[in-house]
Protein backbone atom coordinates (compact mmCIF):
# COMPACT_ATOMS: atom_id res chain seq x y z
CA UNK A 1 0.00 0.00 0.00
CA UNK A 2 1.02 3.51 -0.90
CA UNK A 3 1.89 5.95 1.82
CA UNK A 4 -1.05 8.48 0.73
CA UNK A 5 -3.55 5.36 0.66
CA UNK A 6 -2.33 4.55 4.01
CA UNK A 7 -2.59 7.69 5.46
CA UNK A 8 -6.30 8.33 3.65
CA UNK A 9 -7.17 4.64 5.56
CA UNK A 10 -5.92 5.60 8.67
CA UNK A 11 -7.89 9.24 9.06
CA UNK A 12 -11.37 7.40 7.83
CA UNK A 13 -10.71 4.82 10.85
CA UNK A 14 -10.33 7.49 13.13
CA UNK A 15 -13.21 9.56 11.94
CA UNK A 16 -15.34 7.16 11.57
CA UNK A 17 -14.10 5.09 14.55
CA UNK A 18 -14.00 1.71 12.65
CA UNK A 19 -12.06 -1.25 14.00
CA UNK A 20 -8.37 -1.21 12.66
CA UNK A 21 -8.95 -5.13 11.32
CA UNK A 22 -11.56 -3.64 8.82
CA UNK A 23 -9.07 -0.51 7.59
CA UNK A 24 -5.93 -2.43 7.36
CA UNK A 25 -5.38 -6.05 6.75
CA UNK A 26 -4.56 -6.98 10.29
CA UNK A 27 -5.17 -10.59 12.12
CA UNK A 28 -7.92 -10.44 14.45
CA UNK A 29 -7.20 -12.79 17.47
CA UNK A 30 -9.76 -14.44 18.92
CA UNK A 31 -8.70 -16.58 22.78
CA UNK A 32 -10.84 -18.41 24.99
CA UNK A 33 -8.95 -18.85 28.23
CA UNK A 34 -6.54 -20.63 27.01
CA UNK A 35 -8.11 -23.85 25.05
CA UNK A 36 -9.56 -22.08 21.65
CA UNK A 37 -8.41 -19.53 19.92
CA UNK A 38 -9.68 -17.97 16.87
CA UNK A 39 -7.19 -16.22 14.12
CA UNK A 40 -8.69 -14.32 11.14
CA UNK A 41 -7.05 -13.19 8.28
CA UNK A 42 -4.33 -15.17 7.90
CA UNK A 43 -2.41 -15.98 5.05
CA UNK A 44 -1.69 -19.56 5.20
CA UNK A 45 0.31 -21.80 7.19
CA UNK A 46 3.73 -21.96 7.69
CA UNK A 47 4.44 -24.68 10.23
CA UNK A 48 2.09 -26.90 11.96
CA UNK A 49 3.17 -30.12 14.99
CA UNK A 50 1.33 -30.69 17.80
CA UNK A 51 3.26 -28.23 19.70
CA UNK A 52 3.01 -24.95 17.70
CA UNK A 53 1.37 -23.77 14.88
CA UNK A 54 3.15 -20.98 12.97
CA UNK A 55 0.60 -18.87 10.59
CA UNK A 56 1.76 -16.58 8.16
CA UNK A 57 0.18 -13.33 8.00
CA UNK A 58 0.00 -10.20 5.61
CA UNK A 59 3.53 -8.36 7.68
CA UNK A 60 5.40 -10.98 9.75
CA UNK A 61 3.86 -14.26 11.30
CA UNK A 62 1.80 -15.40 14.53
CA UNK A 63 3.45 -18.32 16.49
CA UNK A 64 0.83 -20.59 18.72
CA UNK A 65 2.58 -22.31 21.17
CA UNK A 66 0.71 -24.95 23.32
CA UNK A 67 0.39 -28.74 23.32
CA UNK A 68 -2.17 -30.75 21.75
CA UNK A 69 -3.30 -28.64 19.04
CA UNK A 70 -5.45 -29.11 17.09
CA UNK A 71 -6.83 -27.28 13.83
CA UNK A 72 -10.65 -27.45 14.38
CA UNK A 73 -11.18 -26.10 10.95
CA UNK A 74 -9.69 -24.05 8.63
CA UNK A 75 -10.91 -21.46 6.01
CA UNK A 76 -8.76 -19.09 3.74
CA UNK A 77 -9.04 -16.32 5.93
CA UNK A 78 -9.55 -18.25 9.03
CA UNK A 79 -8.66 -21.02 12.17
CA UNK A 80 -10.24 -22.47 14.66
CA UNK A 81 -7.61 -23.79 16.83
CA UNK A 82 -8.06 -26.06 19.97
CA UNK A 83 -5.95 -27.10 22.81
CA UNK A 84 -3.68 -26.02 25.68
CA UNK A 85 -2.34 -22.79 23.89
CA UNK A 86 0.86 -21.25 26.08
CA UNK A 87 2.18 -18.77 24.16
CA UNK A 88 1.02 -16.60 21.62
CA UNK A 89 3.62 -14.80 19.76
CA UNK A 90 3.61 -11.88 16.62
CA UNK A 91 6.93 -11.97 15.19
CA UNK A 92 7.52 -8.86 12.77
CA UNK B 1 -20.01 -27.30 12.09
CA UNK B 2 -17.98 -30.41 12.68
CA UNK B 3 -20.98 -33.07 13.21
CA UNK B 4 -23.66 -31.77 11.59
CA UNK B 5 -26.48 -33.81 9.93
CA UNK B 6 -25.46 -32.40 6.52
CA UNK B 7 -22.09 -33.78 6.68
CA UNK B 8 -23.10 -36.80 8.09
CA UNK B 9 -25.79 -37.84 5.23
CA UNK B 10 -22.72 -36.06 2.77
CA UNK B 11 -20.32 -38.33 4.30
CA UNK B 12 -16.85 -37.59 5.73
CA UNK B 13 -13.36 -39.12 5.75
CA UNK B 14 -10.45 -39.20 8.23
CA UNK B 15 -7.08 -39.49 5.44
CA UNK B 16 -3.42 -39.63 7.40
CA UNK B 17 -1.36 -37.79 4.55
CA UNK B 18 2.23 -38.13 5.10
CA UNK B 19 5.28 -36.35 3.04
CA UNK B 20 7.74 -33.42 3.81
CA UNK B 21 5.80 -30.69 2.76
CA UNK B 22 2.16 -30.82 4.47
CA UNK B 23 1.98 -27.28 5.55
CA UNK B 24 2.28 -26.38 1.99
CA UNK B 25 0.10 -28.99 0.92
CA UNK B 26 -2.23 -27.43 3.76
CA UNK B 27 -2.22 -23.74 2.15
CA UNK B 28 -3.27 -25.63 -1.35
CA UNK B 29 -6.19 -26.91 0.22
CA UNK B 30 -7.25 -23.47 1.60
CA UNK B 31 -6.31 -21.64 -1.78
CA UNK B 32 -9.05 -24.61 -3.43
CA UNK B 33 -11.64 -23.86 -1.27
CA UNK B 34 -11.35 -27.48 0.42
CA UNK B 35 -12.74 -27.64 3.88
CA UNK B 36 -11.11 -29.90 6.26
CA UNK B 37 -11.46 -30.59 9.97
CA UNK B 38 -10.26 -31.84 13.38
CA UNK B 39 -6.42 -31.81 12.04
CA UNK B 40 -3.64 -32.85 13.88
CA UNK B 41 -0.67 -33.55 13.94
CA UNK B 42 0.02 -37.65 14.27
CA UNK B 43 3.91 -37.88 13.87
CA UNK B 44 6.68 -35.89 12.27
CA UNK B 45 6.34 -36.23 8.86
CA UNK B 46 2.09 -36.73 8.71
CA UNK B 47 -1.47 -35.44 9.87
CA UNK B 48 -4.79 -36.48 9.97
CA UNK B 49 -7.76 -34.55 9.33
CA UNK B 50 -11.56 -34.97 8.30
CA UNK B 51 -12.74 -33.64 4.95
CA UNK B 52 -16.05 -34.20 3.23
CA UNK B 53 -16.72 -36.79 0.41
CA UNK B 54 -16.79 -34.86 -3.03
CA UNK B 55 -14.26 -32.84 -1.70
CA UNK B 56 -11.68 -36.01 -1.05
CA UNK B 57 -11.67 -36.39 -5.27
CA UNK B 58 -10.08 -33.15 -5.70
CA UNK B 59 -6.72 -33.79 -3.51
CA UNK B 60 -5.28 -35.78 -6.21
CA UNK B 61 -3.60 -33.21 -7.97
CA UNK B 62 -2.81 -31.25 -5.30
CA UNK B 63 -0.74 -34.24 -3.73
CA UNK B 64 0.88 -34.70 -6.78
CA UNK B 65 2.08 -31.25 -6.74
CA UNK B 66 3.63 -31.43 -3.20
CA UNK B 67 4.51 -34.85 -3.18
CA UNK B 68 2.57 -36.19 -0.30
CA UNK B 69 0.95 -39.69 -0.11
CA UNK B 70 -2.34 -40.44 1.44
CA UNK B 71 -4.42 -43.09 3.27
CA UNK B 72 -7.70 -43.28 4.22
CA UNK B 73 -7.98 -44.35 7.82
CA UNK B 74 -12.16 -44.06 8.42
CA UNK B 75 -15.32 -43.76 6.80
CA UNK B 76 -18.14 -41.95 8.19
CA UNK B 77 -22.08 -40.86 6.94
CA UNK B 78 -24.67 -42.26 4.96
CA UNK B 79 -22.67 -43.22 1.60
CA UNK B 80 -20.84 -45.72 2.91
CA UNK B 81 -23.31 -46.90 5.03
CA UNK B 82 -25.40 -47.47 2.02
CA UNK B 83 -23.09 -48.89 0.15
CA UNK B 84 -22.14 -51.36 2.77
CA UNK B 85 -25.74 -52.01 3.12
CA UNK B 86 -26.69 -52.28 -0.90
CA UNK B 87 -23.73 -55.40 -0.74
CA UNK B 88 -26.10 -57.41 1.34
CA UNK B 89 -28.76 -58.73 -1.02
CA UNK B 90 -30.50 -61.24 0.81
CA UNK B 91 -30.60 -58.59 3.81
CA UNK B 92 -32.11 -56.16 1.38
CA UNK B 93 -34.24 -59.26 -0.71
CA UNK B 94 -35.78 -59.58 3.43
CA UNK B 95 -36.66 -56.50 4.14
CA UNK B 96 -38.44 -55.98 0.57
CA UNK B 97 -40.51 -59.11 1.37
CA UNK B 98 -41.59 -58.25 4.55
CA UNK B 99 -43.20 -54.62 3.55
CA UNK B 100 -45.02 -56.72 0.83
CA UNK B 101 -45.78 -59.16 3.12
CA UNK B 102 -47.15 -56.35 5.34
CA UNK B 103 -48.78 -54.43 2.57
CA UNK B 104 -50.70 -57.60 1.45
CA UNK B 105 -52.22 -59.19 4.52
CA UNK B 106 -53.14 -55.28 5.26
CA UNK B 107 -54.67 -55.44 1.73
CA UNK B 108 -56.95 -59.11 2.56
CA UNK B 109 -59.89 -59.21 4.82
CA UNK B 110 -59.27 -61.51 7.56
CA UNK B 111 -62.58 -60.45 9.41
CA UNK B 112 -65.96 -59.94 9.21
CA UNK B 113 -68.28 -58.58 12.23
CA UNK B 114 -72.09 -58.76 11.92
CA UNK B 115 -73.79 -56.16 14.18
CA UNK B 116 -77.18 -55.08 15.42
CA UNK B 117 -78.65 -58.51 14.47
CA UNK B 118 -81.28 -59.91 16.60
CA UNK B 119 -83.84 -62.26 14.85
CA UNK B 120 -81.63 -62.72 11.80
CA UNK B 121 -79.01 -64.81 12.21
CA UNK B 122 -74.87 -64.15 11.75
CA UNK B 123 -74.85 -67.39 9.79
CA UNK B 124 -77.68 -66.57 7.06
CA UNK B 125 -76.55 -62.57 6.95
CA UNK B 126 -72.64 -64.17 6.06
CA UNK B 127 -73.84 -66.90 3.84
CA UNK B 128 -75.77 -63.69 1.48
CA UNK B 129 -72.40 -61.91 2.01
CA UNK B 130 -70.52 -64.75 0.80
CA UNK B 131 -73.08 -64.74 -2.29
CA UNK B 132 -72.40 -61.17 -2.88
CA UNK B 133 -68.60 -62.01 -2.75
CA UNK B 134 -67.77 -61.04 0.53
CA UNK B 135 -65.78 -63.76 2.26
CA UNK B 136 -62.59 -63.85 4.81
CA UNK B 137 -59.35 -64.36 3.48
CA UNK B 138 -59.62 -62.29 0.35
CA UNK B 139 -58.84 -59.79 -0.92
CA UNK B 140 -60.05 -56.25 -0.68
CA UNK B 141 -59.18 -55.16 -4.25
CA UNK B 142 -61.38 -58.66 -5.30
CA UNK B 143 -64.85 -57.45 -3.77
CA UNK B 144 -67.57 -55.19 -5.48
CA UNK B 145 -68.02 -51.59 -4.44
CA UNK B 146 -69.48 -52.11 -0.84
CA UNK B 147 -72.15 -49.59 -1.67
CA UNK B 148 -73.53 -52.05 -4.13
CA UNK B 149 -72.78 -54.80 -1.90
CA UNK B 150 -74.90 -53.18 0.95
CA UNK B 151 -77.69 -52.31 -0.95
CA UNK B 152 -77.43 -55.77 -2.55
CA UNK B 153 -77.43 -57.37 1.10
CA UNK B 154 -80.57 -55.05 1.74
CA UNK B 155 -82.65 -56.60 -0.62
CA UNK B 156 -81.45 -60.01 -0.60
CA UNK B 157 -82.77 -60.00 3.54
CA UNK B 158 -86.16 -58.79 3.70
CA UNK B 159 -86.15 -59.35 7.03
CA UNK B 160 -83.58 -56.35 7.51
CA UNK B 161 -84.66 -52.68 6.84
CA UNK B 162 -81.11 -51.36 6.34
CA UNK B 163 -77.56 -52.70 6.26
CA UNK B 164 -74.60 -51.12 5.88
CA UNK B 165 -71.42 -52.33 4.97
CA UNK B 166 -68.22 -50.72 6.20
CA UNK B 167 -64.50 -51.81 5.65
CA UNK B 168 -62.47 -50.82 9.18
CA UNK B 169 -58.87 -51.64 8.47
CA UNK B 170 -58.82 -56.06 7.40
CA UNK B 171 -62.36 -56.08 9.19
CA UNK B 172 -65.61 -55.82 7.32
CA UNK B 173 -68.44 -54.27 9.56
CA UNK B 174 -71.92 -55.47 8.38
CA UNK B 175 -74.14 -53.48 10.42
CA UNK B 176 -77.92 -54.48 10.26
CA UNK B 177 -80.96 -52.37 11.15
CA UNK B 178 -84.23 -54.87 11.41
CA UNK B 179 -87.41 -54.29 10.27
CA UNK B 180 -90.22 -55.33 13.03
CA UNK B 181 -92.52 -57.57 11.64
CA UNK B 182 -95.83 -57.98 13.31
CA UNK B 183 -96.01 -61.51 15.13
CA UNK B 184 -98.01 -64.05 14.07
CA UNK B 185 -100.67 -65.11 15.53
CA UNK B 186 -101.50 -68.65 16.52
CA UNK B 187 -103.90 -70.43 13.60
CA UNK B 188 -107.24 -71.40 15.31
CA UNK B 189 -110.15 -73.68 13.58
CA UNK B 190 -113.93 -72.31 13.68
CA UNK B 191 -115.20 -72.92 16.81
CA UNK B 192 -118.03 -72.69 19.56
CA UNK B 193 -116.84 -71.57 22.90
CA UNK B 194 -118.58 -74.09 25.57
CA UNK B 195 -119.44 -74.20 29.20
CA UNK B 196 -117.02 -75.94 31.05
CA UNK B 197 -118.79 -76.47 34.05
CA UNK B 198 -122.40 -75.60 35.57
CA UNK B 199 -122.52 -72.10 36.31
CA UNK B 200 -124.89 -68.78 36.57
CA UNK B 201 -123.19 -66.37 34.04
CA UNK B 202 -122.16 -63.27 35.69
CA UNK B 203 -120.28 -61.40 32.31
CA UNK B 204 -120.26 -62.19 28.61
CA UNK B 205 -118.38 -60.71 26.08
CA UNK B 206 -118.20 -61.76 22.65
CA UNK B 207 -115.31 -60.44 20.34
CA UNK B 208 -116.20 -62.74 17.62
CA UNK B 209 -119.43 -65.03 17.30
CA UNK B 210 -122.98 -64.96 18.37
CA UNK B 211 -123.32 -65.20 21.93
CA UNK B 212 -126.57 -67.20 23.04
CA UNK B 213 -126.57 -66.78 26.37
CA UNK B 214 -126.89 -63.62 28.91
CA UNK B 215 -126.05 -62.46 32.14
CA UNK B 216 -127.63 -64.72 35.17
CA UNK B 217 -128.47 -67.27 32.49
CA UNK B 218 -128.09 -70.52 34.42
CA UNK B 219 -125.99 -72.92 32.33
CA UNK B 220 -124.90 -76.47 32.49
CA UNK B 221 -121.87 -78.11 31.56
CA UNK B 222 -121.60 -78.68 27.67
CA UNK B 223 -123.94 -75.93 26.77
CA UNK B 224 -122.87 -73.64 24.22
CA UNK B 225 -122.22 -69.81 24.96
CA UNK B 226 -120.47 -68.21 21.91
CA UNK B 227 -121.45 -69.74 18.77
CA UNK B 228 -119.10 -69.76 15.81
CA UNK B 229 -122.30 -69.78 13.55
CA UNK B 230 -123.41 -66.13 12.74
CA UNK B 231 -125.69 -64.86 10.51
CA UNK B 232 -129.13 -65.69 9.83
CA UNK B 233 -129.90 -69.42 7.56
CA UNK B 234 -129.33 -67.74 4.14
CA UNK B 235 -126.22 -66.16 4.30
CA UNK B 236 -124.62 -68.06 6.83
CA UNK B 237 -120.82 -68.00 7.81
CA UNK B 238 -118.55 -69.96 10.00
CA UNK B 239 -116.01 -68.20 12.41
CA UNK B 240 -113.43 -68.72 15.50
CA UNK B 241 -115.86 -67.48 18.30
CA UNK B 242 -113.56 -65.28 20.59
CA UNK B 243 -114.79 -64.17 23.77
CA UNK B 244 -114.83 -63.86 27.52
CA UNK B 245 -117.56 -65.56 29.87
CA UNK B 246 -116.81 -65.84 33.62
CA UNK B 247 -119.87 -67.44 35.45
CA UNK B 248 -120.46 -68.59 39.17
CA UNK B 249 -119.13 -72.39 40.31
CA UNK B 250 -119.71 -73.94 42.89
CA UNK B 251 -117.37 -76.13 44.86
CA UNK B 252 -117.91 -78.58 47.84
CA UNK B 253 -114.72 -79.58 49.34
CA UNK B 254 -114.41 -81.96 52.68
CA UNK B 255 -111.71 -81.46 54.47
CA UNK B 256 -109.94 -82.95 57.56
CA UNK B 257 -107.64 -81.03 60.01
CA UNK B 258 -105.86 -82.89 62.84
CA UNK B 259 -106.04 -80.90 66.49
CA UNK B 260 -102.82 -82.08 67.10
CA UNK B 261 -99.68 -80.63 64.52
CA UNK B 262 -96.22 -81.01 64.63
CA UNK B 263 -93.90 -77.72 64.29
CA UNK B 264 -90.86 -77.50 63.80
CA UNK B 265 -88.73 -74.79 65.65
CA UNK B 266 -85.44 -73.41 66.46
CA UNK B 267 -84.27 -73.98 70.23
CA UNK B 268 -81.83 -71.26 69.88
CA UNK B 269 -78.35 -73.14 70.10
CA UNK B 270 -76.21 -72.05 67.44
CA UNK B 271 -73.02 -72.92 66.74
CA UNK B 272 -70.94 -70.92 64.05
CA UNK B 273 -68.16 -72.41 61.60
CA UNK B 274 -65.63 -70.77 59.67
CA UNK B 275 -63.87 -71.61 56.43
CA UNK B 276 -61.39 -70.02 54.07
CA UNK B 277 -62.48 -70.75 50.27
CA UNK B 278 -60.11 -72.02 47.53
CA UNK B 279 -62.11 -73.03 44.65
CA UNK B 280 -64.36 -75.39 45.51
CA UNK B 281 -62.37 -76.32 48.49
CA UNK B 282 -62.96 -75.46 51.75
CA UNK B 283 -60.75 -75.24 54.69
CA UNK B 284 -62.54 -75.24 58.51
CA UNK B 285 -60.91 -72.43 60.39
CA UNK B 286 -63.25 -71.79 62.98
CA UNK B 287 -65.77 -73.74 65.14
CA UNK B 288 -64.38 -77.72 65.90
CA UNK B 289 -65.50 -79.97 67.79
CA UNK B 290 -68.19 -82.27 67.30
CA UNK B 291 -71.89 -81.15 67.51
CA UNK B 292 -74.08 -82.45 70.56
CA UNK B 293 -77.83 -81.38 68.30
CA UNK B 294 -80.03 -83.91 67.93
CA UNK B 295 -81.81 -82.27 64.89
CA UNK B 296 -79.81 -79.05 62.84
CA UNK B 297 -79.98 -77.17 59.98
CA UNK B 298 -77.47 -75.32 58.30
CA UNK B 299 -77.62 -72.22 56.66
CA UNK B 300 -74.25 -71.39 54.43
CA UNK B 301 -72.74 -68.09 53.14
CA UNK B 302 -70.19 -67.73 50.82
CA UNK B 303 -68.32 -64.85 50.21
CA UNK B 304 -66.14 -65.01 47.40
CA UNK B 305 -63.34 -62.39 46.42
CA UNK B 306 -63.23 -60.98 42.76
CA UNK B 307 -61.74 -57.81 41.21
CA UNK B 308 -64.27 -56.55 38.55
CA UNK B 309 -65.73 -58.93 37.08
CA UNK B 310 -62.63 -61.71 37.42
CA UNK B 311 -63.22 -64.27 40.06
CA UNK B 312 -60.21 -64.44 42.38
CA UNK B 313 -61.55 -67.89 43.70
CA UNK B 314 -61.04 -67.22 47.26
CA UNK B 315 -63.09 -66.11 49.60
CA UNK B 316 -64.42 -67.33 52.95
CA UNK B 317 -67.87 -69.16 54.40
CA UNK B 318 -70.07 -69.06 57.28
CA UNK B 319 -71.74 -71.98 58.47
CA UNK B 320 -74.54 -71.21 61.01
CA UNK B 321 -75.56 -74.53 62.76
CA UNK B 322 -78.96 -74.19 64.05
CA UNK B 323 -80.63 -77.01 66.57
CA UNK B 324 -84.01 -77.50 66.16
CA UNK B 325 -86.35 -79.66 67.65
CA UNK B 326 -90.24 -80.80 66.66
CA UNK B 327 -92.36 -79.66 68.69
CA UNK B 328 -96.45 -80.94 69.06
CA UNK B 329 -98.69 -77.93 68.85
CA UNK B 330 -102.83 -78.71 70.12
CA UNK B 331 -105.19 -76.34 67.69
CA UNK B 332 -108.48 -75.40 69.07
CA UNK B 333 -111.67 -75.49 66.92
CA UNK B 334 -111.43 -72.12 65.02
CA UNK B 335 -107.68 -72.24 64.59
CA UNK B 336 -108.06 -75.58 62.59
CA UNK B 337 -111.20 -74.40 60.90
CA UNK B 338 -109.52 -71.31 59.58
CA UNK B 339 -106.56 -73.70 58.67
CA UNK B 340 -109.14 -75.93 56.84
CA UNK B 341 -110.32 -73.22 54.89
CA UNK B 342 -107.10 -71.51 53.74
CA UNK B 343 -105.75 -74.80 52.63
CA UNK B 344 -109.44 -75.57 50.31
CA UNK B 345 -108.91 -71.64 48.65
CA UNK B 346 -105.58 -72.25 47.56
CA UNK B 347 -106.50 -75.47 46.14
CA UNK B 348 -109.39 -73.62 44.19
CA UNK B 349 -107.32 -70.81 42.93
CA UNK B 350 -104.55 -73.34 42.15
CA UNK B 351 -107.14 -75.63 39.76
CA UNK B 352 -109.29 -72.27 38.46
CA UNK B 353 -106.76 -69.81 37.59
CA UNK B 354 -105.35 -66.85 38.94
CA UNK B 355 -108.35 -64.63 37.18
CA UNK B 356 -110.82 -66.30 39.49
CA UNK B 357 -112.19 -65.03 42.39
CA UNK B 358 -113.95 -66.73 45.67
CA UNK B 359 -117.52 -65.05 46.22
CA UNK B 360 -118.86 -66.74 49.17
CA UNK B 361 -118.03 -69.78 51.42
CA UNK B 362 -120.36 -71.55 53.14
CA UNK B 363 -119.62 -73.82 56.10
CA UNK B 364 -122.38 -76.84 55.96
CA UNK B 365 -120.76 -79.14 58.36
CA UNK B 366 -118.38 -78.79 60.88
CA UNK B 367 -117.61 -82.18 63.25
CA UNK B 368 -114.97 -83.33 65.29
CA UNK B 369 -113.85 -86.68 66.00
CA UNK B 370 -110.75 -88.72 67.34
CA UNK B 371 -108.76 -85.37 67.49
CA UNK B 372 -109.52 -84.52 63.63
CA UNK B 373 -111.84 -81.74 62.55
CA UNK B 374 -113.54 -82.73 59.80
CA UNK B 375 -115.40 -80.19 57.68
CA UNK B 376 -117.72 -79.20 54.47
CA UNK B 377 -117.47 -76.65 52.93
CA UNK B 378 -119.50 -74.59 49.81
CA UNK B 379 -117.70 -72.29 47.84
CA UNK B 380 -119.01 -69.90 45.22
CA UNK B 381 -116.16 -69.15 42.70
CA UNK B 382 -116.31 -66.41 39.98
CA UNK B 383 -114.27 -67.65 37.22
CA UNK B 384 -113.60 -68.60 33.01
CA UNK B 385 -115.83 -70.65 32.06
CA UNK B 386 -115.40 -71.33 28.34
CA UNK B 387 -113.88 -73.64 26.44
CA UNK B 388 -113.62 -74.30 23.19
CA UNK B 389 -115.38 -76.71 20.76
CA UNK B 390 -114.26 -77.00 17.29
CA UNK B 391 -117.34 -77.15 14.46
CA UNK B 392 -116.37 -79.84 12.15
CA UNK B 393 -119.21 -80.72 9.67
CA UNK B 394 -121.07 -82.91 11.84
CA UNK B 395 -121.73 -80.08 14.02
CA UNK B 396 -122.47 -78.05 11.56
CA UNK B 397 -125.27 -80.59 10.17
CA UNK B 398 -126.69 -81.12 13.72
Amino acid sequence: MSRIKKKFRKFTANVLDLPKDVIFDLPRITMIGNMQLYVENHKGVIQFTSDTLTLKLDVGKLEIIGKDLVIRAILTEEVFIEGVVEDVKYIQ
Amino acid sequence: MRYQLITYFRGHVKIVVRGKEIERFMNELIHNNIKIWDARRVSESSIEFHIHLNDFFKLRPLLKKTGCRMNVKERFGIPFFLNKFMKRKFFISGIALFLIGIYMLSTMVWDIEVIGNDSLSTEQILQEAEALGIHKYQFKFKMDDLDVVAKELTKNLPESSWIGVTMKGTKVQIKVVESTIPEELPLLNPRNLIATSDAIITEIFAEKGNPLVKVNHRVKKGDVLISGVIGDEETQEIVVAKGKVRGLVWYEYNIKVPLKQDVKVYTGNVVDRKYLVFGNKALKIMGFGSLEFEKSENILSKHMLGWRQYPLHIGWMDEKVMESEVVERELNMEEAQSVGIQQAKSDILFSTGIDSKIQAQNMIKVKEKDGIVYMKILFEVEQDIMTEQPITELNEIF
